[in-house]
């Protein structure tokens, strides 16, 4: 359709606002409008047992497209604090289930992200990890402002700040940096400095951080580990540098030292590497010794490809 | 009110509260001036804060009495074709409808918006600043907000949706060859690309005429940076059609250069089957030239820490001085009318090497004329002008040796007289021009050749009377070859219309030749 047909197109048809269609459900799909209506009332009946009630949320999936009224139930449902929250994650999970037939969620994803923001401040702890996870993957602007306002202000935090952290990450613009940074110098905990380094591995500005944290052998070595995975795409000139020294170093940790071979088997430059005779014998060593298995992989994999052929 | 007073440091709360009364006090100019991206207001801020930023600014555009004014059109547009923030789009979606008159030309914009939201839309409010909806009730969706202004577009009469095969003016501007800016500024900026090779921004963009646009690979709008290379690639078929492959450069710079290396430019180009090779490269530059070149070029792009948080389209075709010939903005180029620019300014080209060419011939011609001059002051000197000069010789050339010749009994006098004559020129000359030197050492001369043998008895007295002489005579001609060198040189260059070469060595010569003939002849008369 060319531009100018597709404009007249939408202009005329621009009366016909789209709402959930009132068609007979089940056409083509498995459930009949009986067979969902019944669903409906089962599932809605606060007075059945929460593991009758989570079964029939999973046979609604279809109908939250077609029905504006179970659509809008099932966010009540959703959003109806004296309910237990097991059902109220079965009708979440039946919600997330439709918004997948993208096409046809449509008309349904505005009340579905309202009621994803209202339930950001759940008093339910994991109805708020699971909400903010959902709407961080929209990159939602509310969302980021309540998950840096947590890290700011621990007092008000809605999820650990690792979790935080995890979510922002979903957004690189969404500014979690500064605070970031100030997380890894003054870590509340070492799940929230991983969280926080593995944040900054999409920032250029970072690189000193993760050369410092990969080359100081008093960090963990998931730390070190991080630090190698972030200076591979930030700055892999770097990482190829440090990885050949650590993997020299006979002191150096063996879980540092796997990454770092595998960071020269996968991405290092063939014609230096296989060229490298001091290396070579250094990974003969470690494939003959009786270091850990993941190590002796990493030696073999890199001899597979620079020192075998 | 000064609206300048807004910087990346401002509050979001102080953003909203300078352009509520901006609006109280309808300074339009004000709020027009906040919705460039180029606004310091925007750097800082989380890409979703700068969205929220700017929605409720059109939002407040829409509440002017008088509607979006036609400055503001410009944004609207950008953000309907482009935009994906439904915020955004529905603030620029009512901006729109809030003008009185309907125009056709707006459908296809709005087309395009509903296919841009209609997948992430939400409840949006406009009740105040920074709300966000949680429920149903005094909500708007931007699907809604397209629709109503379809539904007001509608209601035009004269709508006839004629609207969709021209770019509005506002997307592009020309400059002709005067207005265009040197690239001085950045032309030794290093480029690197796609295989890690150096440039520079000089190299990459003079010689040939290019289309240069600016992305980033970790941009998330499909309808802004991703689209932007598919452009070009686009662009890179129609100039293989059209023959012009290899005549013209084509290129895309990064907006994230500490991320965008050189594998990563590859594979985003490579992705969108962008054609590289020496003349159709991507490219990175520092972080510190981005924003000289950010500068340069005025470049519509806004950062948090290193990464971009919002920025419009843009593509530059320049010439083959690397200058910018023309610009698109906005909203996305049509690939034959930047394959058409690139055609003419490959025109522009070919008429500058011709000018060139003319020039080089005259530069040759002038180079040669100037080497010349101080031989033609030689050979002018040497050959001789007019009888006067012929004396000049004899006396010089004839007479040193006359005593070792055989010679008729008269010749000595003639030849003494002749000497003399000259000596009278050279006085009439020093009198002419006021220099009286040359006379003095030909008088000189004269004496000496002229005594006996026996009152100067060295060898070399005679030989050095001689090359005095001739000295003499090259003194007394050097005024009027200077005036004669002048004047080859005027003649090689153009003269200016209209301008007589009053001051031309001829003209001078001529003048100062006459009083010169008058008095010689009354002195040859006299004797």
């Amino acid at each position: 359709m060319t531009p100018k047909k597709k404009a007249k197109a939408i202009t005329k048809g621009s009366a016909k606002k789209t709402r959930p269609r009132k068609r007979a459900a089940g056409a083509g799909r498995s459930s009949s409008s009986t067979d969902y209506k019944a669903s409906w009332k089962a599932a809605s009946d606060s007075s059945r047992s929460d593991a009758a009630r989570i079964k029939d949320f999973g046979k609604l999936t279809n109908a939250i497209c077609d029905d504006r009224a179970v659509l809008n139930g099932m966010i009540g449902v959703l959003r109806d604090v004296k309910t237990s929250l097991d059902v109220r994650l079965a009708a979440l999970a039946a919600l997330q289930a439709a918004s997948f037939a993208t096409i046809r969620f449509r008309p349904c994803r505005p009340p579905y992200f309202a009621a994803l923001r209202a339930l950001a401040t759940d008093p339910e702890p994991e109805m708020r990890n699971r909400v903010l996870g959902l709407l961080m993957r929209e990159q939602d602007s509310l969302a980021q402002k309540l998950l840096l306002d947590g890290l700011k202000k621990p007092d008000k935090a809605l999820v650990p700040p690792e979790k935080a952290l995890q979510l922002l990450s979903y957004d690189v613009k969404a500014s979690a940096y500064p605070i970031a940074r100030r997380i890894v110098e003054q870590p509340p905990s070492s799940d929230a400095k991983a969280e926080a380094l593995r944040l900054l591995a999409a920032d250029a500005k970072s690189v000193g951080i993760f050369e410092q944290r990969l080359l100081d052998k008093k960090e963990s070595p998931e730390i070190r580990q991080i630090s190698a995975a972030a200076l591979q795409a930030l700055a892999p000139e770097k990482l190829q540098q440090y990885a050949r020294d650590i993997v020299m170093d006979t002191t150096e940790s063996p879980a540092v030292q796997a990454t770092s071979l595998t960071a020269l088997a996968q991405f290092g430059k063939e014609e230096d590497l296989s060229k490298d005779e001091v290396l070579s014998k250094r990974v003969e060593r470690i494939q003959s010794s009786d270091a850990a298995q993941q190590i002796k992989q990493s030696a073999k994999q890199f001899a597979t490809k620079y020192i075998e052929k | 009110m000064d609206l300048q007073v807004l910087t990346a440091e401002s509050s979001e709360e102080q953003f909203a509260a300078l352009v509520e009364t901006a609006v109280g006090s309808q300074s339009v100019r004000l709020l027009l001036d906040l919705l460039d991206e180029r606004h310091g207001v925007y750097e800082e801020r989380s890409a979703s804060t700068v969205a929220r930023m700017r929605g409720w600014l059109l939002e407040l555009i829409s509440r002017l009495p008088d509607g979006a004014p036609d400055s503001a059109l410009p944004y609207v547009l950008e953000e309907l074709d482009s935009g994906r923030d439904p915020y955004v789009v529905a603030a620029a979606a009512r901006a729109l409808r809030s003008r009185h008159r309907p125009d056709p030309a707006f459908a296809p914009y709005l087309a395009q918006a509903i296919i841009n939201v209609q997948d992430h839309d939400e409840f949006i409010t406009f009740a105040a600043f920074g709300e966000y909806c949680i429920d149903e009730s005094g909500a708007t969706t931007a699907e809604a907000e397209v629709r109503a202004t379809i539904d007001w577009l509608h209601s035009c009469p004269t709508t006839t949706l004629d609207c969709c095969s021209t770019q509005p003016s506002f997307s592009e501007r020309s400059f002709a060859g005067a207005d265009r800016r040197t690239l001085d500024e950045i032309a030794t900026i290093p480029l690197q690309d796609q295989v890690s090779r150096w440039t520079t921004f000089g190299e990459m963009f003079q010689g040939r005429p290019s289309f240069l646009v600016f992305f980033y690979t970790r941009c998330d709008n499909p309808r802004k940076c991703s689209l932007t290379i598919a452009k070009l690639r686009s662009l890179q078929q129609t100039l293989l059609e059209r023959g012009l492959a290899g005549r013209v450069r084509t290129a895309a710079i990064t907006y994230d250069p500490a991320w965008d290396t050189p594998d990563r430019l590859r594979g985003y180009a490579r992705n969108r089957g962008l054609h590289l090779d020496e003349e159709n490269r991507v490219l990175r530059s520092s972080a510190e030239d981005l924003l000289s070149i950010r500068r340069y070029l005025e470049l519509g792009v806004t950062f948090v820490e290193s990464l971009v948080n919002h920025h419009r389209i843009e593509g530059f075709l320049l010439d083959s001085q690397g200058r910018v010939a023309r610009r698109f903005e906005r909203l996305m180029w049509d690939e034959e009318a930047v394959a058409d620019s690139l055609n003419g300014l490959l025109g522009e080209v070919e008429s500058h090497e011709q000018l060139v060419s003319k020039r080089s011939t005259a530069e040759i011609a002038s180079t040669i004329t100037s080497a010349m001059a101080p031989l033609a002051v030689l050979g002018a000197s040497l050959i001789p002008k007019c009888p006067l000069c012929w004396t000049a010789y004899m006396s010089a050339l004839g007479i040193a040796g006359l005593d070792r010749l055989s010679y008729p009994y008269w010749l000595l006098p003639l030849l003494s007289f002749l000497a003399l004559v000259n000596l009278g020129s050279l006085w009439l000359r020093g009198r002419a021009n006021g220099r009286m030197a040359a006379f003095y050492l030909g008088a000189a001369a004269v004496f000496v050749v002229l005594m006996p043998t026996t009152v100067l008895s060295p060898a070399w007295i005679r030989p050095a009377a001689v090359v005095l002489t001739l000295a003499a005579s090259l003194m007394s001609v050097s005024n009027a070859l200077d005036r004669l060198r002048v004047h080859l040189q005027l003649a090689t260059h153009r003269k200016p219309a209209g301008q007589p070469l009053r001051n031309s060595a001829t003209t001078l010569d001529a003048e100062a030749r006459r009083p010169l003939l008058r008095k010689f002849s009354r002195f040859v008369l006299r004797y």
